[in-house]
């Protein structure tokens, strides 16, 4: 019996600090002292079957015990421990209230991510844009321009040889004390369309050698000379195309033994004339006054400038602004 | 004996037309001569003995050489001019004196190579 009393005490001890919350509040206590009322009007009914039964089992006992604090509290009045049983009961209420406290809070936290999540969302379009920007208005320029501005910048003005930097200082200055971009966008602009088109002549030059045959398959010729070796050629065909119609128009053997010498002459020609340039620069000629020599020293001339690569593109610009 | 001959010729070209200018472009072909006629000069002028390298930009660096290399650059790009006008008369176009730029001149040439080959292995 001690024992059980001392155990209920315990628990008040804990209800007793809650029980310093209530007088703050009093509205609250109102509400919660109406709740206990109601209830010990409950228990009266179970208390009365109880007591009929005097039943003597634990769970029955214990239910007797408080029914019986209640009843006494009700009866005599004022007991120091039956009032803290009350206050705790009360506390238990203050914890349920508290309970549903913790749940108003929590959608706050909720909301607050969201409007960070929405920052979030807001700033990265921010970004993308002018990257878009920066695409479409450089799409003809390089990757590396592309990846950094600054970076690109620089590079292409060491990809620029000194001759071009130091023929073209006005232009540069005075886009520099500009400092606007759409200038300086617009000069990578035209330098990246100039680049093209040179590499695309360059192009055109290479695969118009490859249609050119000459001995060795694969010797270096200058511009000058594969302009000039496939007018060689285009004659020779077009004499060729006219032999062989002839042929067709009569007299075919005679004509085809004919037209057979006159093309092996003609290829003996282009291989001389293909060699000549190799034996002018051996031989070291010293002719005068006759056209021949003329054009073999131009040729020399143009060959011996290929060794300094340097001079032909120093030399491409100039061809770009004589066509402007 | 041969040092004579070879200061006057450029005397000449310097004053003269095309004609000496492509002589002086045999002249700058021959690697040997022009070395001796100036190491000929700077014995005549600086009695000091200088490196081949130093000669070089030396001469190089003379109004005279500046004058002669635009002229030979300036001869360079008529050539290539001319050989790209000439190339453009024996491309078939219509009209026949259409106006073709360099790219264009190519690439015809290119085509009708091409076809003229087709014809032929026909």
């Amino acid at each position: 019996m001690m024992e059980k009393l001392k155990s209920e005490q315990f628990p008040l001890s804990p209800s007793a600090e809650g029980c310093a919350s209530p007088p703050r509040g009093d509205g609250d206590a109102r509400g919660k002292q109406e709740g206990t009322t109601a209830e010990t009007g409950e228990h009266r009914l179970p208390e009365e079957l109880n007591g009929v039964a005097k039943e003597t089992a634990h769970h029955a006992t214990e239910l007797k015990k408080e029914v019986a604090v209640i009843e006494l509290s009700r009866r005599g009045g004022s007991a120091d421990i039956k009032g803290r049983e009350l206050k705790a009961e009360l506390s238990h209420k203050v914890q349920t209230t508290e309970l549903c406290r913790p749940p108003i809070p929590l959608p706050l936290p909720p909301r607050d991510p969201l409007s960070d999540t929405r920052m979030v969302q807001l700033s990265p379009p921010a970004f993308p844009l002018p990257a878009r920007a920066m695409l479409y208005s450089n799409m003809t320029t390089p990757l590396a321009t592309i990846n950094s501005g600054f970076a690109g910048d620089a590079e292409q003005y060491g990809m620029y040889p000194s001759n071009r930097v130091k023929r073209r200082p006005a232009p540069y200055e005075v886009e520099i004390n500009d400092g606007s971009q759409p200038k300086i966008v617009r000069r990578i602009f035209t330098n990246s369309r100039e680049r093209w088109r040179q590499q695309n002549v360059n192009g055109a030059f290479a695969e118009l050698r490859k249609l050119i045959p000459t001995h060795p398959p694969d010797k270096k010729l200058s511009k000058n000379e594969i302009l000039r070796l496939a007018m060689k050629y285009i004659n020779f065909l077009a004499k060729l195309l006219n032999d062989q119609d002839d042929m067709v128009g009569g007299e075919a053997p005679a004509r085809a033994n004919r037209d057979s010498r006159d093309a092996t002459l003609v290829r003996d020609d282009l291989l001389q004339e293909m060699l000549s340039p190799n034996s002018s620069c051996g031989s070291l000629l010293d002719g005068d006054a006759s056209p021949e020599s003329f054009t073999e020293d131009q040729d020399s001339s143009v060959e011996s400038r290929p060794s300094a690569r340097g001079l032909h593109h120093s030399s491409l610009p100039l061809d770009g602004n004589a066509q402007r | 004996m041969m040092l004579s001959p070879d200061q006057t010729d450029p005397d000449l070209t310097w004053t003269q037309s095309d004609t000496d200018c492509l002589n002086v472009m045999k002249v700058e072909c021959v690697a040997h001569e022009p070395l001796e006629a100036d190491d000929g000069k700077t014995r005549a002028l600086v009695p000091a003995a200088l490196t081949r390298e130093e000669k070089r930009r030396r001469r190089r660096a003379t109004a005279k050489y500046r004058s002669a290399h635009a002229t030979r650059e300036r001869i360079r790009v008529e050539a290539f001019n001319v050989a790209f006008a000439e190339l453009r008369k024996l491309l078939p176009t219509l009209p026949p004196d259409k106006k073709l730029s360099k790219i264009e001149i190519l690439r015809l040439a290119i085509c009708y190579i091409s076809y003229l080959n087709h014809v032929l292995d026909v």
